[in-house]
């Protein structure tokens, strides 16, 4: 596909009308899947699967921290894009879209990191580990709840979203650094058990489970960030009809 | 069942971890849909301030179509500059052509 085209495909999503015609399709089949995810998940997390053999009972800790770890890069992820298409094509659904995914992101990371330390107590005999992988997903979150407060910080919302852009492009370094972690320094942190060389190595007992909430998790987020998006521009309709009330006072 | 509830020792740790996590997902999705229920709310307040102006200006110009491209134009908006759009095309009837 040629930049044009590209372009054009791209700016076909730019029309808020066109965008609402597709979330109402999208999001019913989203919040759907999240609750079968959910149900379907939370019986094989909770009812189905064997406790481990080595950790007991607290595995189970797993079928949450996992799918929420993913959600937090993946969020920050689709954030930078979006950002790079809010710079590069002044695509204005790319800004509606990373202020709405923000909120979302940083509460995955939250609960990526809560759940990690109530399943170090534990396992490894403690909370926190100032290492490698648990320091930089606390940037991760630290970028969020910084994305979210520069963007409010302007009185000119195009500047506040221009600077959030910049952050959360220059914060995308921080990804592969969450991810590679495990790999480049000791840390207490195990490396990667399912997206590796070579192939899972957790059992299928478990790997349901953390599959079903992974997809419940993905959903969830695609669900609530329609709905976000859609207060979003509403928002933006709304300050768009005070602006002209206020012009026709003025007059 | 309170074997269940018991979690092999770890109760704690695992419901702490599931309750936080459902405390974390609920309250966004909540807090989401009334955010976009007050948005809701306040733009049907707006208009509704707006449809007898609105109505008196159709009547006057005798056009009629401008609230309905300012509208338009309020929705394909959010970019920069097109709150002055929308200021331009909402009167229309009294001539605004600053976008």
């Amino acid at each position: 596909m040629g930049h044009a085209t590209y372009a054009l495909a791209m700016h076909r999503f730019a029309n808020p009308a066109r965008f609402l015609r597709l979330a109402a399709v999208v999001q019913p089949w989203a919040a759907g899947i999240a609750v079968i995810g959910f149900v379907a998940g939370l019986y094989w997390a909770l009812v189905a699967s064997p406790p481990d053999y080595q950790q007991g009972d607290t595995v189970r800790i797993m079928y949450i921290h996992v799918p929420a770890a993913w959600m937090s890069l993946f969020v920050y992820s689709s954030m930078a894009v979006a950002a790079a298409v809010a710079l590069i094509w002044r695509h204005p659904l790319a800004e509606v879209y990373a202020r709405a995914a923000a909120p979302l992101g940083a509460g995955f990371t939250l609960v990526c990191l809560a759940t990690g330390s109530l399943w170090g107590e534990p396992m490894w005999g403690t909370w926190w580990v100032w290492d490698a992988r648990l320091t930089s997903v606390l940037i991760l979150f630290f970028l969020y709840l910084g994305y979210m407060a520069l963007v409010d910080a302007f009185d000119d919302p195009t500047r506040g979203n221009r600077a959030g852009c910049i952050l959360l492009l220059v914060g995308a370094v921080n990804v592969p650094i969450i991810k590679f972690s495990v790999d480049w320094w000791n840390t207490l942190h195990q490396p990667a058990s399912v997206f590796r060389m070579g192939g899972p190595t957790i059992h299928a007992d478990m790997l349901w489970p953390l599959l079903a909430l992974a997809i419940a998790f993905k959903a969830y987020f695609a669900a609530v960030v329609i709905t976000r998006m859609r207060a979003e521009l509403l928002a933006r309709k709304v300050q768009a009809l005070r602006l002209a009330q206020a012009s026709q006072a003025a007059e | 069942m309170a074997e269940f509830f018991a979690m092999g020792g770890y109760a704690l740790y695992v419901w702490g971890s599931y309750g936080i996590a459902a405390v974390v997902l609920l309250g966004l999705m909540l807090l989401s849909l009334s955010a976009h229920r007050r948005q809701q709310r306040t733009l049907a307040t707006l208009e509704g301030i707006r449809q007898p102006r609105r109505a008196r200006r159709a009547k006057a110009a005798d056009g009629g179509s401008g609230g309905e491209l300012a509208l338009a134009g309020a929705y394909a908006g959010g970019g920069k500059g097109s709150a002055d759009c929308d200021a331009g095309g909402d009167g229309g009837g009294s001539g605004g052509g600053d976008c």
